[in-house]
Protein backbone atom coordinates (compact mmCIF):
# COMPACT_ATOMS: atom_id res chain seq x y z
CA UNK A 1 0.00 0.00 0.00
CA UNK A 2 1.23 3.43 -0.99
CA UNK A 3 2.06 6.21 1.94
CA UNK A 4 -0.92 8.17 2.52
CA UNK A 5 -2.45 10.97 4.58
CA UNK A 6 -5.48 9.61 5.19
CA UNK A 7 -6.91 6.30 4.33
CA UNK A 8 -10.60 5.46 3.73
CA UNK A 9 -12.22 2.24 4.65
CA UNK A 10 -15.88 1.83 4.51
CA UNK A 11 -17.70 -1.44 6.13
CA UNK A 12 -18.34 -2.40 9.14
CA UNK A 13 -15.81 -2.59 12.29
CA UNK A 14 -15.37 -5.98 11.17
CA UNK A 15 -14.48 -5.21 7.57
CA UNK A 16 -12.58 -2.73 9.24
CA UNK A 17 -10.69 -5.28 11.72
CA UNK A 18 -9.58 -7.97 8.97
CA UNK A 19 -8.15 -4.92 6.32
CA UNK A 20 -5.87 -3.59 9.53
CA UNK A 21 -5.14 -7.45 9.51
CA UNK A 22 -4.49 -7.41 6.45
CA UNK A 23 -1.73 -4.37 6.38
CA UNK A 24 -0.02 -5.90 9.40
CA UNK A 25 -1.50 -3.11 11.32
CA UNK A 26 -2.92 -5.09 14.46
CA UNK A 27 -0.63 -7.64 16.86
CA UNK A 28 -3.47 -10.10 16.19
CA UNK A 29 -5.97 -8.07 18.58
CA UNK A 30 -9.17 -5.71 16.96
CA UNK A 31 -7.52 -2.05 17.27
CA UNK A 32 -9.54 1.09 17.94
CA UNK A 33 -9.92 2.70 14.37
CA UNK A 34 -7.64 5.38 13.86
CA UNK A 35 -10.43 7.58 12.70
CA UNK A 36 -9.53 11.84 12.07
CA UNK A 37 -11.58 12.49 15.05
CA UNK A 38 -10.09 9.73 17.60
CA UNK A 39 -6.47 11.06 16.81
CA UNK A 40 -7.62 14.87 16.96
CA UNK A 41 -8.74 14.54 20.46
CA UNK A 42 -5.62 12.06 21.54
CA UNK A 43 -3.38 15.14 19.76
CA UNK A 44 -5.05 17.48 22.37
CA UNK A 45 -2.86 16.05 25.47
CA UNK A 46 0.31 17.22 23.75
CA UNK A 47 1.61 20.61 22.95
CA UNK A 48 3.64 19.67 20.59
CA UNK A 49 3.11 20.13 17.02
CA UNK A 50 1.53 16.98 15.16
CA UNK A 51 4.44 16.81 12.57
CA UNK A 52 7.23 16.79 14.59
CA UNK A 53 9.23 13.65 14.13
CA UNK A 54 10.10 11.95 17.69
CA UNK A 55 13.00 10.11 15.86
CA UNK A 56 13.42 7.48 12.84
CA UNK A 57 12.56 3.75 14.32
CA UNK A 58 14.67 0.94 13.14
CA UNK A 59 15.02 -1.21 11.15
CA UNK A 60 13.01 0.30 8.69
CA UNK A 61 13.54 3.75 9.95
CA UNK A 62 10.40 5.16 9.40
CA UNK A 63 9.20 8.28 10.58
CA UNK A 64 7.56 8.40 14.50
CA UNK A 65 5.60 11.99 14.19
CA UNK A 66 4.06 13.26 17.00
CA UNK A 67 0.57 12.55 14.62
CA UNK A 68 1.20 8.99 13.80
CA UNK A 69 2.62 7.85 17.88
CA UNK A 70 -1.02 9.23 18.34
CA UNK A 71 -2.71 7.24 15.78
CA UNK A 72 -1.26 4.03 17.29
CA UNK A 73 -1.75 4.91 20.49
CA UNK A 74 -5.92 5.34 19.88
CA UNK A 75 -5.24 1.84 18.39
CA UNK A 76 -3.90 0.40 20.95
CA UNK A 77 -6.96 1.78 23.33
CA UNK A 78 -5.19 4.52 24.83
CA UNK A 79 -7.40 7.22 26.93
CA UNK A 80 -6.39 10.45 25.12
CA UNK A 81 -4.43 11.95 28.26
CA UNK A 82 -1.98 9.07 28.31
CA UNK A 83 -0.26 10.36 25.18
CA UNK A 84 2.36 12.25 27.05
CA UNK A 85 3.82 8.84 28.14
CA UNK A 86 3.51 6.96 25.04
CA UNK A 87 5.68 9.58 23.45
CA UNK A 88 8.12 9.63 26.13
CA UNK A 89 8.57 6.18 25.56
CA UNK A 90 8.78 6.28 22.54
CA UNK A 91 12.09 8.76 23.16
CA UNK A 92 13.48 6.59 25.42
CA UNK A 93 13.42 3.71 22.86
CA UNK A 94 15.71 5.43 20.57
CA UNK A 95 18.26 6.35 23.00
CA UNK A 96 21.23 4.87 21.51
CA UNK A 97 21.95 2.86 24.62
CA UNK A 98 18.96 0.96 24.27
CA UNK A 99 19.85 -0.08 20.65
CA UNK A 100 16.41 -0.09 18.80
CA UNK A 101 18.44 -1.86 15.70
CA UNK A 102 19.22 -4.63 17.56
CA UNK A 103 16.57 -5.30 19.34
CA UNK A 104 13.56 -4.79 16.78
CA UNK A 105 15.11 -8.15 14.25
CA UNK A 106 16.79 -10.33 17.10
CA UNK A 107 15.75 -13.89 17.11
CA UNK A 108 15.74 -13.58 20.73
CA UNK A 109 12.21 -13.64 23.09
CA UNK A 110 12.54 -9.62 23.90
CA UNK A 111 10.21 -7.23 24.39
CA UNK A 112 9.86 -3.81 25.96
CA UNK A 113 9.44 -3.35 29.72
CA UNK A 114 8.11 0.23 30.82
CA UNK A 115 8.16 1.55 34.10
CA UNK A 116 6.11 4.53 34.76
CA UNK A 117 7.09 6.45 38.32
CA UNK A 118 5.87 10.03 39.56
CA UNK A 119 2.81 11.72 39.97
CA UNK A 120 1.46 11.52 36.39
CA UNK A 121 1.71 7.69 37.00
CA UNK A 122 -0.97 7.83 40.04
CA UNK A 123 -2.45 10.58 38.27
CA UNK A 124 -3.18 8.29 34.83
CA UNK A 125 -3.71 5.00 37.41
CA UNK A 126 -1.13 2.97 35.84
CA UNK A 127 -1.39 -0.04 38.49
CA UNK A 128 1.58 -0.73 40.65
CA UNK A 129 -0.04 -3.18 42.51
CA UNK A 130 -2.09 -6.59 42.38
CA UNK A 131 -1.53 -7.98 38.71
CA UNK A 132 0.29 -5.07 37.52
CA UNK A 133 2.30 -7.05 34.87
CA UNK A 134 -1.14 -8.63 33.78
CA UNK A 135 -4.70 -7.94 32.64
CA UNK A 136 -7.18 -5.80 33.60
CA UNK A 137 -5.70 -1.72 33.83
CA UNK A 138 -6.29 0.21 30.51
CA UNK A 139 -3.46 2.20 31.45
CA UNK A 140 -1.23 -1.11 31.80
CA UNK A 141 -2.71 -2.73 28.90
CA UNK A 142 -3.23 0.13 26.22
CA UNK A 143 0.10 2.44 26.89
CA UNK A 144 1.85 -1.23 26.50
CA UNK A 145 0.19 -1.96 23.80
CA UNK A 146 0.78 1.86 21.65
CA UNK A 147 4.63 1.03 22.09
CA UNK A 148 4.23 -2.31 20.41
CA UNK A 149 2.34 -1.13 17.54
CA UNK A 150 4.46 2.05 16.86
CA UNK A 151 7.74 -0.42 16.48
CA UNK A 152 5.70 -2.52 14.26
CA UNK A 153 3.49 -0.03 12.59
CA UNK A 154 6.45 2.45 12.08
CA UNK A 155 9.59 0.63 12.93
CA UNK A 156 8.28 -1.99 10.41
CA UNK A 157 9.27 -4.74 12.62
CA UNK A 158 6.04 -7.59 11.49
CA UNK A 159 6.39 -10.95 12.53
CA UNK A 160 7.84 -13.07 10.25
CA UNK A 161 9.02 -10.78 7.62
CA UNK A 162 11.52 -8.35 9.56
CA UNK A 163 10.65 -9.30 13.40
CA UNK A 164 12.66 -12.83 13.46
CA UNK A 165 11.91 -13.88 17.02
CA UNK A 166 12.13 -17.76 16.72
CA UNK A 167 9.21 -17.77 19.57
CA UNK A 168 8.16 -14.52 20.76
CA UNK A 169 6.95 -14.05 23.86
CA UNK A 170 3.18 -12.58 25.64
CA UNK A 171 4.74 -9.59 26.96
CA UNK A 172 4.99 -8.66 22.87
CA UNK A 173 1.74 -7.62 23.60
CA UNK A 174 2.13 -5.52 25.94
CA UNK A 175 4.47 -5.35 29.39
CA UNK A 176 3.82 -1.82 31.59
CA UNK A 177 3.31 -0.80 34.59
CA UNK A 178 3.96 1.93 37.63
CA UNK A 179 6.33 1.10 40.26
CA UNK A 180 4.72 0.63 44.24
CA UNK A 181 6.45 4.25 45.11
CA UNK A 182 3.78 4.28 47.76
CA UNK A 183 5.55 0.51 49.16
CA UNK A 184 8.50 0.75 48.47
CA UNK A 185 10.60 0.88 51.25
CA UNK A 186 13.48 2.45 49.34
CA UNK A 187 13.74 6.03 46.89
CA UNK A 188 11.84 5.47 43.71
CA UNK A 189 13.90 4.29 40.53
CA UNK A 190 13.87 7.65 38.73
CA UNK A 191 14.93 9.10 41.76
CA UNK A 192 17.66 6.86 41.92
CA UNK A 193 19.14 7.95 38.94
CA UNK A 194 18.83 11.81 39.57
CA UNK A 195 15.22 12.58 38.46
CA UNK A 196 13.38 14.52 41.15
CA UNK A 197 10.35 12.88 43.10
CA UNK A 198 7.83 14.88 42.03
CA UNK A 199 8.75 14.99 38.26
CA UNK A 200 7.64 11.85 36.17
CA UNK A 201 9.76 9.41 34.24
CA UNK A 202 9.27 6.81 31.77
CA UNK A 203 11.83 4.14 31.82
CA UNK A 204 12.10 1.18 29.35
CA UNK A 205 14.09 -2.03 28.96
CA UNK A 206 14.42 -4.85 26.91
CA UNK A 207 13.67 -7.72 28.77
CA UNK A 208 13.27 -11.33 28.01
CA UNK A 209 10.19 -12.79 29.73
CA UNK A 210 10.30 -13.19 33.34
CA UNK A 211 10.75 -15.70 36.06
CA UNK A 212 8.64 -15.98 39.19
CA UNK A 213 10.97 -15.78 42.34
CA UNK A 214 8.63 -16.34 45.81
CA UNK A 215 8.67 -16.91 49.36
CA UNK A 216 11.24 -16.56 51.54
CA UNK A 217 11.01 -15.26 55.43
CA UNK A 218 14.03 -13.41 55.85
CA UNK A 219 16.43 -11.29 54.01
CA UNK A 220 18.97 -13.89 53.28
CA UNK A 221 16.12 -16.23 51.95
CA UNK A 222 14.90 -14.17 49.64
CA UNK A 223 18.42 -12.91 48.55
CA UNK A 224 20.46 -16.46 48.59
CA UNK A 225 17.27 -18.09 46.63
CA UNK A 226 17.27 -15.23 44.12
CA UNK A 227 21.29 -15.28 43.34
CA UNK A 228 20.80 -19.02 43.00
CA UNK A 229 17.20 -18.70 40.71
CA UNK A 230 19.37 -16.63 38.81
CA UNK A 231 23.19 -17.55 38.89
CA UNK A 232 21.94 -20.97 36.63
CA UNK A 233 21.00 -18.50 34.07
CA UNK A 234 23.31 -19.71 31.36
CA UNK A 235 22.05 -17.02 29.13
CA UNK A 236 23.24 -14.13 31.64
CA UNK A 237 26.54 -16.17 32.52
CA UNK A 238 27.49 -16.11 28.59
CA UNK A 239 26.61 -12.74 27.97
CA UNK A 240 26.50 -10.69 30.59
CA UNK A 241 24.25 -7.25 30.69
CA UNK A 242 21.77 -5.49 32.59
CA UNK A 243 19.21 -7.66 35.05
CA UNK A 244 15.57 -6.49 36.26
CA UNK A 245 14.56 -7.90 39.93
CA UNK A 246 11.09 -6.37 40.18
CA UNK A 247 10.51 -7.07 44.00
CA UNK A 248 6.71 -7.72 44.84
CA UNK A 249 6.33 -4.96 48.43
CA UNK A 250 6.68 -8.05 50.97
CA UNK A 251 10.62 -9.08 49.66
CA UNK A 252 11.65 -5.08 49.81
CA UNK A 253 10.30 -4.70 53.11
CA UNK A 254 11.52 -7.90 54.50
CA UNK A 255 14.83 -6.95 52.67
CA UNK A 256 14.52 -2.90 54.07
CA UNK A 257 13.95 -4.32 57.68
CA UNK A 258 16.80 -6.50 57.92
CA UNK A 259 19.22 -3.32 57.15
CA UNK A 260 19.65 -3.72 53.18
CA UNK A 261 19.28 -0.41 50.89
CA UNK A 262 18.39 -0.99 47.65
CA UNK A 263 22.30 -0.47 46.72
CA UNK A 264 22.98 -3.15 49.53
CA UNK A 265 20.78 -5.42 47.40
CA UNK A 266 22.44 -4.95 44.05
CA UNK A 267 25.93 -5.77 45.39
CA UNK A 268 24.93 -8.94 47.03
CA UNK A 269 23.52 -10.02 43.89
CA UNK A 270 25.95 -8.79 42.07
CA UNK A 271 29.16 -11.06 44.44
CA UNK A 272 26.65 -14.09 44.65
CA UNK A 273 24.46 -14.79 41.80
CA UNK A 274 26.69 -16.13 38.93
CA UNK A 275 28.22 -19.49 38.94
CA UNK A 276 31.67 -21.47 37.68
CA UNK A 277 32.63 -21.54 33.81
CA UNK A 278 32.15 -25.37 34.82
CA UNK A 279 28.76 -25.09 35.24
CA UNK A 280 28.58 -24.45 31.66
CA UNK A 281 28.57 -27.22 29.04
CA UNK A 282 31.66 -26.99 26.78
CA UNK A 283 29.76 -24.90 23.68
CA UNK A 284 28.37 -22.00 26.41
CA UNK A 285 32.11 -22.18 27.86
CA UNK A 286 33.68 -21.18 24.64
CA UNK A 287 30.98 -18.29 24.28
CA UNK A 288 31.54 -16.94 27.26
CA UNK A 289 35.28 -16.71 26.91
CA UNK A 290 34.38 -14.91 23.60
CA UNK A 291 31.57 -12.37 25.11
CA UNK A 292 33.05 -12.08 28.67
CA UNK A 293 36.35 -11.37 27.67
CA UNK A 294 36.82 -8.95 30.96
CA UNK A 295 35.85 -11.57 33.35
CA UNK A 296 38.59 -13.68 32.06
CA UNK A 297 41.51 -10.97 32.46
CA UNK A 298 42.75 -12.65 35.74
CA UNK A 299 41.53 -16.30 35.92
CA UNK A 300 40.80 -18.16 32.94
CA UNK A 301 40.68 -21.89 34.44
CA UNK A 302 37.24 -23.66 34.59
CA UNK A 303 36.67 -22.42 38.03
CA UNK A 304 36.42 -18.95 36.77
CA UNK A 305 33.61 -17.15 38.70
CA UNK A 306 31.09 -15.73 36.10
CA UNK A 307 28.37 -13.16 37.83
CA UNK A 308 25.45 -12.27 36.04
CA UNK A 309 26.39 -8.74 36.26
CA UNK A 310 29.87 -7.25 35.62
CA UNK A 311 28.95 -4.27 38.10
CA UNK A 312 26.25 -3.74 40.88
CA UNK A 313 24.63 -1.02 38.46
CA UNK A 314 23.85 -3.38 35.93
CA UNK A 315 21.12 -4.79 38.41
CA UNK A 316 18.09 -2.55 38.76
CA UNK A 317 15.40 -2.91 41.33
CA UNK A 318 11.98 -1.82 40.92
CA UNK A 319 8.98 -2.31 43.28
CA UNK A 320 5.98 -3.81 41.96
CA UNK A 321 2.89 -5.77 42.91
CA UNK A 322 -0.14 -6.76 45.45
CA UNK A 323 -0.04 -8.94 48.48
CA UNK A 324 1.96 -12.04 48.82
CA UNK A 325 5.75 -13.11 48.07
CA UNK A 326 5.87 -13.27 44.14
CA UNK A 327 8.53 -10.78 42.36
CA UNK A 328 9.99 -11.24 38.99
CA UNK A 329 13.62 -10.97 37.81
CA UNK A 330 13.77 -10.52 33.78
CA UNK A 331 16.95 -11.25 32.51
CA UNK A 332 17.74 -8.19 30.44
CA UNK A 333 18.85 -8.53 26.05
CA UNK A 334 22.60 -7.89 26.95
CA UNK A 335 23.31 -6.17 23.74
CA UNK A 336 21.03 -2.96 25.07
CA UNK A 337 20.58 -0.45 28.19
CA UNK A 338 18.05 0.52 30.04
CA UNK A 339 16.69 4.37 28.91
CA UNK A 340 14.81 6.95 30.85
CA UNK A 341 12.90 9.93 30.09
CA UNK A 342 11.21 12.92 32.05
CA UNK A 343 7.76 13.37 31.00
CA UNK A 344 8.50 17.05 29.65
CA UNK A 345 6.59 19.81 27.52
CA UNK A 346 8.15 20.87 24.04
CA UNK A 347 10.48 23.39 25.88
CA UNK A 348 11.70 20.55 27.67
CA UNK A 349 10.53 21.27 31.62
CA UNK A 350 9.29 18.72 33.72
CA UNK A 351 5.08 19.10 34.08
CA UNK A 352 3.36 17.94 37.27
CA UNK A 353 -0.26 16.58 35.43
CA UNK A 354 -0.59 15.83 32.19
CA UNK A 355 -3.14 18.30 32.08
CA UNK A 356 -0.57 21.24 32.18
CA UNK A 357 0.17 19.24 27.98
CA UNK A 358 -3.70 19.83 27.34
CA UNK A 359 -4.55 22.38 24.64
CA UNK A 360 -7.70 23.08 25.39
CA UNK A 361 -7.04 23.45 29.43
CA UNK B 1 27.22 -6.29 0.02
CA UNK B 2 25.07 -8.07 2.86
CA UNK B 3 25.97 -11.10 3.99
CA UNK B 4 23.13 -13.35 5.67
CA UNK B 5 22.01 -16.75 6.32
CA UNK B 6 19.11 -17.79 4.16
CA UNK B 7 16.31 -17.17 6.86
CA UNK B 8 17.43 -13.43 6.93
CA UNK B 9 17.51 -12.55 3.49
CA UNK B 10 14.00 -11.17 3.34
CA UNK B 11 15.02 -9.06 6.94
CA UNK B 12 18.12 -7.82 4.94
CA UNK B 13 15.76 -6.84 1.83
CA UNK B 14 13.73 -4.91 4.03
CA UNK B 15 16.31 -2.93 5.50
CA UNK B 16 18.40 -2.11 2.71
CA UNK B 17 14.78 -1.18 1.16
CA UNK B 18 14.59 0.95 4.17
CA UNK B 19 17.36 2.49 3.41
CA UNK B 20 17.47 3.46 -0.17
CA UNK B 21 19.09 0.29 -1.99
CA UNK B 22 16.38 -1.73 -4.08
CA UNK B 23 18.67 -4.16 -5.47
CA UNK B 24 21.55 -4.82 -2.90
CA UNK B 25 23.92 -7.10 -3.32
CA UNK B 26 23.58 -10.16 -1.21
CA UNK B 27 25.19 -13.38 -0.72
CA UNK B 28 23.13 -16.12 0.95
CA UNK B 29 24.74 -18.37 3.14
CA UNK B 30 22.88 -21.49 4.84
CA UNK B 31 20.94 -21.55 7.47
CA UNK B 32 21.64 -21.93 10.31
CA UNK B 33 25.40 -20.75 11.05
CA UNK B 34 25.83 -19.60 14.70
CA UNK B 35 25.82 -23.08 16.05
CA UNK B 36 27.97 -24.52 13.46
CA UNK B 37 31.94 -24.95 14.62
CA UNK B 38 33.95 -22.59 13.19
CA UNK B 39 35.83 -24.96 10.66
CA UNK B 40 32.38 -25.48 9.45
CA UNK B 41 31.93 -21.86 8.58
CA UNK B 42 35.44 -21.85 7.29
CA UNK B 43 34.73 -24.87 4.69
CA UNK B 44 31.32 -22.97 4.06
CA UNK B 45 32.98 -20.32 3.08
CA UNK B 46 36.13 -21.43 0.87
CA UNK B 47 33.45 -23.18 -0.97
CA UNK B 48 31.79 -20.02 -1.89
CA UNK B 49 34.81 -18.00 -2.23
CA UNK B 50 34.71 -17.24 -5.55
CA UNK B 51 31.11 -16.56 -5.68
CA UNK B 52 31.58 -14.15 -3.03
CA UNK B 53 34.30 -12.15 -4.79
CA UNK B 54 31.98 -11.77 -7.43
CA UNK B 55 29.74 -10.14 -5.82
CA UNK B 56 31.81 -7.76 -3.73
CA UNK B 57 33.44 -6.90 -6.55
CA UNK B 58 30.43 -6.23 -8.51
CA UNK B 59 30.09 -9.06 -11.12
CA UNK B 60 27.11 -10.36 -9.86
CA UNK B 61 24.46 -9.07 -8.13
CA UNK B 62 23.15 -12.25 -5.85
CA UNK B 63 24.73 -15.72 -5.00
CA UNK B 64 23.44 -18.05 -2.78
CA UNK B 65 26.37 -20.40 -1.37
CA UNK B 66 25.20 -23.71 -0.42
Amino acid sequence: MAVADEIVVSGSYDAIYEFCLQQGWTDGLPVVPPTRERVGAMLEWTDRDADEVVGSIPPLNGHASIRKIAANAVMAGCRPNYLPVVITAVEALLDKGFNLDAVQPTTGPITQLVIVNGPVARELGINAGTTAFGPGWRSNATIGRAIRLILVNIGGAKPGEVNQKTQGQPGMFSLCAAENEARSPWEPFHVEHGIPAEHSAVTVFATFPGYDIHEGETANDILTNLSRETGGMTRKLVNGGEHVVALCPEHAQILASAGFSKQQVKEFLWQHAGAPLAHLVPYFQRLARLRRANVFQVESGDDTWLPIADRPDQIHVIVVGGTSRHSTYFPCFSYSRFASRRITNHCGQAIRSVKDLFRNS
Amino acid sequence: MVVCSHDFSALARSVARACGVDDPRLVILPHPLGSLPDQAIKTIIRRGHDEIMSVLTGKKRYTEVA
